[in-house]
């Protein structure tokens, strides 16, 4: 008997091309959508380079200096801004920085003030650190982390190589330790250093672990001082520098990867060079220490971290949760109630309402709208509780949500209906409406963030209603853009929603054949 | 009480076919006020498709198709007829007066009117105690009466009911016919799709017979029964072995061990049964009846099997 009812579940099954697509292609199907997400997007450190926005209003060779070491590194793909109208102006560089953000582009933009200069004789004279500012729209946490380790990384370098030219200064004053005329301590990165000697150099004798930058006094006792190459700087910065470059290789392991960074502190200076903060620690107790210090500029760089989405919000990336999920189960909660045209059909009541006053166009108008109204209170029900309970400022975006509210609602529930007309039962929507609605979910944004994805697989969300109205949620709730800036996502959605209704229209006639 | 001055709805040579395969091969029918037809015929005959047709749901390919409400009828001016669809086209999730309520507003029942025709039509079903109750809660016989309610709100001309009775107990068919019964009093023209054979042969005025599209016999009972098989009874003897004695006004088959006799009347019954006498030997099986529906149904559509 046994054996009867498992041949009945073979049969069922294998008469069931639907159920056969939900079984076995549906999850290879999904497989592959996360796969190519995971591995070509979620991944952005290793395979995907972070896409930095340079803004420099002024090429000065503090900045040109900076801009090379950032060039040099292969996780980041610099990009220059092109600034309108005069370079020296704030006005035109913070437009600048205004459309890259508005533009997607770039996951950080850094932007470096007017006559940049980085040393430490500037800002003794300016009397305040140069300013760096790394603008993020909060979105993409790995970026942020790469590109400010590897800030830190160039400050702490060049902090070394100040602190070996001091101290090659005092060696070359001492009698004892005069270095050969041939030897060579870099002054910056951006000049070659030379080439290490074969044979294997010592290592500098340090503490492994200091309370604070080593003074040239106590690293007197070098054995090669006049061999201080980039081998022993690296050495060195390793010693002297631990927490910057546990920061390059693990960001941030307390931070949300998907949460933008400082979303409850608009702006921070927690970026200041670790080299700086020793500095700030460390008491000069004599002349050279005071000398080096002034040298090395303890204070000569802050580096600031801008999340202008952040700004006054308390929790702007829950309204893109909100969006997703809302999205999601609008797609299935319209087609759900798009399917009743298809109960109706089997049931025979369509048949009755449509040999009533009631026309086709009547019915498919009246099933649109309730699809439409249904889709719009669902949104507004989520909203609503996202807004109570984890403060997403809907009043303050109550005019984006609107538009968005409708805009999607509508092109849903074109879908909807499309879908119902197209598919021949009930049995038949579910299983084209799972299928569908997933898949576009997935690559639409609406399980994964949009931002962890590759560009490749941005444009195929694009395919989806999910990403046009994930990224218009996101516009209004994270970038707070005007509603001006909504066209495109209301072109598209709108649009579709038109295409769909025709095409609804065009196909409806099997529903007075009753086929 | 049939008013047949002018037909309330006329086919005309009508034709429809769907994806190349001749559902309606010209059919012409007239249906007249007060009158029940019962449209009869075996599975994929053309019944469906020429109810939607008249429906208005579908539109034929030739031929014509017209509704002429007559003057003086006291219903709905509308020529749409209402319709009665095979399932039960309701709203299982709303009750009783909720489907009324929204089916008659889908006819173009104004809702003052709807608030006096819903208690009739309640009491008319006899759901009225059933009124507030959820659709999908009540019997099959009640569903099926709900089902036919929300077709009559508007008191249309003509009615067209696709299997009213499938799937209930005698006592809902009862009602249900009576409540036919009281339409065509009215003077509405109701026109029933069905395979229950006894029903049509009693309840309906006229019979149509529907195959592959054309109708093949039209009428009443009676008609048809002449019209394909003849004498309306017969008289069937059945012997164990062959017969060799001769039975006057009986044919033999071929193995002579069977002989049937038609009868116009069954007064003419005891004068053929009078030469069973004189036979050698005894019938082992004598069948005597009246021919019915199904006979000449089997006659004029064959015994092969349909869709």
């Amino acid at each position: 008997m046994m054996l009867t009812i498992l041949r009945i579940q073979y049969l069922r099954l294998r008469n069931n091309p639907l159920e056969l697509l939900l079984v076995f292609v549906m999850p290879v199907l999904f497989f592959s959508i996360f796969a190519m997400i995971f591995s070509r997007g979620i991944a952005a450190g290793t395979e995907q380079p972070v896409r930095l926005g340079l803004a420099v209003p002024e090429r000065t060779a503090a900045a040109e200096a900076l801009l090379t070491a950032m060039a040099k590194a292969e996780t980041v793909e610099c990009t220059t801004l092109e600034l309108s109208g005069a370079e020296n102006s704030e006005l035109s560089v913070t437009e600048a920085v205004e459309r890259a953000q508005n533009s997607s582009r770039y996951d950080l933009i850094l932007q470096l003030p007017l006559n940049f200069d980085d040393s430490a004789d500037a800002a003794a004279r300016s009397g305040k650190p140069a300013e760096i500012r790394v603008i993020t729209d909060g979105q993409n946490a790995m970026a942020v982390a790469i590109v400010t380790s590897r800030l830190k990384e160039y400050y702490a370098r060049r902090r070394m190589e100040d602190a070996a030219r001091t101290l090659h200064s005092v060696i070359s004053r001492s009698p004892r330790l005069t270095p050969p005329p041939s030897t060579a301590v870099v002054a910056a990165e951006t000049a070659p250093l030379p080439a290490p000697t074969p044979a294997p150099l010592p290592d500098i004798d340090l503490p492994t672990t200091f309370p604070r930058p080593p003074e040239p006094a106590e690293i007197f006792n070098i054995a090669s001082a006049d061999r201080l190459l980039d081998e022993q700087t690296s050495r060195l910065i390793t010693v002297w520098d631990p927490p910057a470059l546990e920061m390059q290789l693990r960001p941030d392991e307390d931070a949300d990867i998907t949460a933008p960074l400082m979303s409850t502190q608009a702006t921070s200076n927690l970026q200041t060079p670790p080299i700086a903060e020793f500095e700030s620690q460390s008491e000069p107790d004599s002349a050279t220490n005071a000398a080096a210090d002034k040298t090395n500029g303890g204070d000569d760089v802050r580096i600031e971290l801008i999340n202008p989405q952040a700004d006054g919000r308390s929790n702007p990336r829950i309204a893109m949760y909100a969006a997703g999920i809302a999205v999601l189960f609008l797609l299935f909660a319209c087609t759900g109630h798009a399917g009743t045209m298809l109960d109706e059909a089997e049931s025979g009541t369509l048949d009755r309402i449509l040999a009533s006053h009631a026309g086709l166009l009547q019915i498919l108008g009246g099933k649109w709208l309730g699809i439409f109204f249904m889709g719009c209170l669902q949104l507004t029900v989520m909203f609503v509780f996202a807004d109570v309970v984890f403060g997403i400022e809907l009043r303050r975006n109550a005019g984006g949500f609107v538009v968005m509210a409708v805009c999607t609602s509508a092109a849903t529930s074109g879908f909807a209906l499309l879908l119902a007309t197209l598919c021949r039962s009930r049995a038949q929507l579910n299983a084209a409406a799972t299928v569908i609605i997933l898949s576009m979910s997935a690559i639409g944004g609406s399980m994964i963030p949009r931002f962890v994805m590759s560009e490749r697989m941005k444009e195929l969300g694009r395919w989806s209603f999910n990403a046009w109205a994930l990224d218009g949620f996101q516009k209004v709730f994270w970038f707070r853009t005007p509603l001006a800036e909504l066209r495109a996502e209301v072109a598209v959605l709108l649009g579709s929603a038109l295409v769909m209704a025709v095409l609804t229209l065009i196909f409806s006639g099997r529903w007075k054949r009753g086929v | 009480m049939i008013d047949r001055a002018s037909p309330i709805l006329r086919l005309d040579s009508v034709r429809k076919s769907w994806r190349g395969r001749e559902a309606l091969r010209g059919i012409s029918l007239e249906l007249y006020p007060g009158e029940l037809l019962g449209f009869f015929g075996p599975n994929g005959a053309g019944k469906t498709t020429m109810i939607r047709c008249i429906a208005g749901l579908v539109a034929p390919d030739a031929g014509k198709i017209e509704l002429r409400v007559p003057e003086g009828y006291s219903g709905s001016k509308t020529i749409r007829p209402g319709l009665v669809p095979q399932n039960i086209a309701v709203y299982p999730d709303l009750t009783v007066r909720q489907n009324l309520e929204v089916f008659g507003r889908l006819e173009g029942v104004s809702r003052k009117l709807l608030r006096e025709r819903i208690p009739e039509v309640l009491e008319w079903a006899a759901l009225a105690d059933r009124a507030e109750s959820l659709a999908k809660t009540l019997s099959g016989g009640m569903q099926r009466r709900l089902n036919i309610s929300c077709s009559v709100l508007h008191r249309p001309a003509v009615l067209l009911l696709d299997e009213p009775t499938v799937g209930v107990d005698p006592q809902s068919r009862e009602r249900i016919y009576a409540m036919m019964q009281q339409l065509k009093e009215h003077g509405t023209a109701v026109l029933i799709t069905t395979h229950q054979l006894e029903e049509v042969e009693t309840r309906c005025d006229r019979i149509v017979v529907i195959d592959h599209g054309t109708i093949v016999a039209e009428g009443q009972l009676e008609d048809l029964i002449q019209k394909s098989l003849g004498l309306p009874h017969r008289v069937v003897l059945e012997f164990a072995r062959a017969v060799e004695d001769e039975l006057p006004g009986f044919e033999m088959d071929d193995q002579r061990t069977a002989a049937v006799c038609r009868l116009a009347d069954m007064q003419q019954l005891p004068g053929i049964l009078g030469v069973l006498s004189k036979l050698s030997q005894a019938p082992s099986r004598i069948d005597v009846r009246s021919y019915g529906l199904q006979d000449v149904f089997l006659a004029l559509t064959g015994r092969s099997l349909r869709e």
